[in-house]
């Protein structure tokens, strides 16, 4: 992007400040009507708009890369609402690229080293145990040939033999033939390369799953990590459908008997890259009541949800800040009268469990379906 | 400044004292310079920018600042679209940024509610529909969702609602004020605990005297609203009509019957108070789009449904009697932004003027020439004349009209004027134009434009819009501003209270 790219879009933004708040009508705590996670917890420039003023300021060289500008950009949780807000009535601007851009071009030096590291951890290859879905009737398209469905393996389950296992059960369950690519996985691609804004690295990854997933005639795609899934629908030139997992739930529990699970009233925290990114708020909340299950909804919720804190690679580069923007929406979740939250996202799971108070709790959806459908081994998360 | 810095440290906690070049940057500049405004409303940096926590700590940065002639701007929950939020001055000062300061309460004995400064109307709105009470707080005017305005007490008046309800001036009941000298005024509803939730008693009411000084006469640390009750009913009306004074005589008829809480006359292309109400910019879209060739009264009901079905019926047969035609259902089935307004519940509205102004990416802004009349014969003359002057301009610079973009065309070619009564309304004129801020080309064709309707507010005897920062006065009543500047000496002798924004650097 040039310099004038950067700019034309960053003029989008006036600083009009709407999408510091939500656009719900009624709250019962003035705390749950502010969204922006760093700009409600850190305030000033952190907002919305302060970010994009920081791309307007460079574009036009009033302003110049430092560590304070650094600490506003790397703040921020990349959780969309502020674009998906402002082109839901105001100015369109194009909050998400401009951001993705800024941490591109930011000087190397003030690069969090963590977040380096994390991208190059989460997008490569290592501790493989996808081997073990085999004994849930996956197959591999590399040596089956041509595979409609196959599952999208991300490290967080890659290397995760309990989640693999859920999976490959729940899978199996579905009764339908769905692949993976097991000896050879596709590169494991997630929003970690685009926080540390390694996007060229990121097109060279697409490229490759492009490329094999046209090979062996794959037409749909199921990624259990939403941050796998927005990555893809966003960058990927493939004819191939990329769905959530949370859908292939959804048309289970409607139609393959399970257990109701008993337990009490919960809530459903939509991650970003499942709900804004993706667009998928139905879906996981047919799951969650065709599993019996009574859910509380919290007043930001949908496409108004508030990020649980960890995006953006905020989790892994500032721990702390992230826990600090998940105490507000564990005050959100309490207020519900709900003890137990589900997610649909591995990051948001770790996030919420690192940040729970006392006497409520994180579970992920994959483990409740596990459950409704009698998987008894270790997986079970809850 | 290192030691002023320090010094500020101490006071609020040294995490909210920020000096770095965004922080700085930030506070430089608001939505006001982007609306194609920048001459009036430039980009001044502060020196610092401040975030108090409380009262206490908001009495030692005035004391601080007076000690060392150090301007104070306080901004609210965000952007104001009025005289902005911005400094008056560049590179000498310190923004005061409220949004550790967002308390909200409501007291249900006395039927206030009392918000800090840094609380957005949104947010006052929000908590008070989730009670349930049965009664709403009005913020006549006051920009919407971001955007609250205590600090500086905003007193406009446009919207249905507001024709009802008053000005933001007569919503407030009470206030919190930190005077320049570091004391603290308490008036209205807030100068006794048990103080009633009536903006003032026998007596002067000192409450509205820091209206529009934006910081001025002080700073209000925090302030009570009344509430007022929520209608059962609400329903708009639209009626079309062939000419401007066909509308404005119909407009006079309603009035004399003391139907509808609020009414709008609006001529060809009245977006302006559309978007002002629209909840969507589909909704303010679809109304320019309506009402590109014709002139147009808006109003409301609302009471009982009985008392709203009655009056609307009533006002249709007399607007029907000057040649009025009720606008279809389907015009105006996406117009639930107005119902909305009409209820009183806030809302916001000028950011996305700028959103349906700009389409997708394109940046603009908007220019706006305006004023308050003292009859309604004035407002008419300058409707009439000012739409044949904004015409001419336009046909001497027809790039002007010729503007590229669609939607920028579609607005610059429609200037709006608009009068509205009701309970508490003066009648009120105002023309909208549309300008693109990122060409500066354009600025000589709005200037042009600026310049005539100034001339004709002259000379037909009216009080242009806007104040201080281009030498304006609230009302341009020579005696009332020499009175303002009056009480701002004695309660502020070395300036040091937003100098440069209600009162001009010059004074």
């Amino acid at each position: 992007m040039t310099r004038e790219e950067l700019l034309d879009k960053a003029l989008s933004c006036n600083r009009c400040g709407s999408c510091r708040g939500v656009s719900q009508d009624t709250v019962p705590n003035p705390s749950f009507s502010l969204q922006c996670p760093s700009g409600m917890t850190l305030l000033g420039a952190y907002e919305p708009a302060g970010l994009m003023y920081i791309a307007r300021g460079l574009a036009l060289g009033a302003l110049k890369w430092d560590k304070d500008l650094a600490d506003f950009l790397y703040s921020c949780t990349l959780c969309g609402y502020c674009e998906d807000l402002c082109s839901r009535g105001y100015r369109h601007t194009p909050s998400i690229t401009i951001l993705e851009e800024l941490r591109r071009i930011i000087p190397d030096e003030l690069k969090p080293p963590s977040l380096t590291r994390l991208a190059q951890y989460l997008c490569r290859v290592e501790g493989n145990k996808l081997s073990l879905l085999k004994a849930y009737g996956i197959t591999d398209p590399d040596e089956e040939g041509r595979t409609d469905t196959i599952i999208f393996a991300d490290r967080t389950i890659m290397a995760n033999p309990s989640k693999l296992h859920e999976i490959g059960f729940i899978l199996q369950k579905s009764g339908q033939q769905i692949g993976c690519f097991m000896n050879k996985p596709l590169p494991p691609v997630d929003t970690a390369l685009l926080n540390a804004g390694f996007t060229g690295q990121l097109e060279e990854c697409i490229e490759e799953i492009d490329a094999r997933i046209e090979t062996r005639g794959v037409k749909q795609v199921i990624c259990y990590n939403p941050e796998s899934l927005s990555v893809l629908l966003r960058h990927s030139n493939s004819r191939a459908e990329f769905i959530p997992i949370t859908r292939l739930y959804s048309r289970m529990v409607a139609k393959k008997p399970h257990k109701k699970l008993k337990m009490p009233a919960v809530t459903y925290q939509d991650p970003c890259h499942l709900g804004r990114y993706a667009r998928e708020y139905v879906a996981p909340r047919r799951v969650i009541a065709g599993l019996g299950l009574e859910l509380k909804e919290m007043w930001r919720t949908r496409q108004d949800s508030l990020c649980c804190g960890s995006g953006g690679g905020v989790l892994f580069n500032k721990p702390a800040l992230a826990k600090r923007y998940a105490s507000n929406r564990w005050e959100e979740a309490k207020a519900t009268g709900a003890r137990l939250m589900i997610t649909a996202c591995p990051f948001c799971n770790i996030n919420l469990n690192a940040s729970k108070p006392k006497g409520l709790d994180v579970v992920d959806l994959t483990s409740l379906m596990a459950e409704a459908y009698g998987y008894k081994g270790k997986g079970v998360d809850r | 400044m290192k030691n002023m810095v320090g010094k500020l440290k101490k006071i609020v906690g040294a995490e909210w004292v920020r000096t770095d070049q965004l922080s700085t940057y930030y506070h430089a500049s608001d939505v006001m310079t982007h609306f194609g405004q920048g001459n009036l409303y430039p980009q001044n940096k502060p020196m610092a920018v401040v975030y108090p926590g409380s009262a206490p700590q908001i009495q030692g940065i005035v004391n601080l600042a007076r000690k060392h002639d150090l301007p104070i701007y306080p901004v609210g929950g965000g952007t104001v679209l009025l005289i902005g939020s911005i400094p008056g001055k560049p590179n000498a000062g310190i923004t005061l940024d409220f949004r550790r300061m967002q308390r909200i309460e409501v007291d249900r004995e006395r039927m206030v509610v009392r918000a800090q400064p840094g609380a957005t109307g949104l947010q006052v709105s929000q908590l008070v529909r989730e009670m349930n009470l049965g009664y709403r707080p009005y913020f006549g005017g006051s920009p919407g969702t971001s955007l609250f305005v205590p600090y500086q007490v905003f007193t406009g008046q446009n919207k249905m609602a507001g024709y009802q309800d008053g000005m933001g001036i007569n919503c407030a009941a009470g206030m919190e004020l930190v005077l320049g000298n570091g004391e603290v005024l308490r008036t209205g509803s807030m100068a006794h605990p048990q103080a009633p939730g009536w903006p003032h008693g026998p007596g002067p009411a000192l409450t509205y005297l820091p209206f529009f000084s934006n910081g001025g006469y002080g700073i209000v640390t925090e302030m009570e609203f009344r509430l007022f009750p929520t209608p059962r009913e609400v329903r708009s009306l639209w009626v079309t009509f062939p000419t401007l004074r066909s509308a404005v005589k119909a407009m006079y008829n309603v009035m004399m019957k003391d139907y509808a809480c609020g009414a709008t006359v609006m001529g060809p292309g009245c977006w302006t108070h559309a978007l002002y109400s629209s909840k969507h910019w589909q909704e303010g879209a679809h109304f320019v789009k309506a009402t590109q060739d014709i002139n147009l009264i808006g109003m409301s009901f609302r009471g009982t449904p009985a008392k709203v079905a009655f009056e609307q019926k009533a006002c249709i047969r007399i607007l029907e009697e000057e040649g009025g035609t009720v606008m279809p259902p389907w015009m105006v089935a996406i117009l639930d932004g107005h119902e909305e307004n009409a209820a009183g519940w806030q809302q916001c509205n000028s950011p996305k003027i700028c959103g349906t102004f700009n389409g997708k990416s394109d940046s603009g802004g908007i220019f706006v020439s305006g004023g308050v009349f003292d009859s309604l014969e004035k407002l008419e003359e300058y409707m009439d004349r000012g739409m044949k002057i904004y015409q001419q301009v336009c046909r001497e610079n027809p790039v002007f009209l010729n503007h590229p973009h669609p939607i920028l065309r579609l607005y610059a070619s429609c200037g709006q004027t608009y009068l509205s009564m009701g309970g508490h309304a003066n009648a009120a004129g105002e023309v909208i134009f549309l300008v693109d801020y990122a060409r500066q080309d354009f600025l000589p064709y709005i200037g042009a434009i600026k310049g005539k309707f100034d001339g004709l507010m002259q000379e037909i005897g009216m009080a242009p819009l806007g104040v201080g920062r281009d030498k304006r006065t609230w009302t341009e009543c020579p005696a009332h501003f020499a009175m303002a500047k009056v009480i701002k000496k004695v309660i502020d002798p070395s300036g040091f209270l937003s100098p440069g924004v209600s009162f001009p650097l010059s004074e």
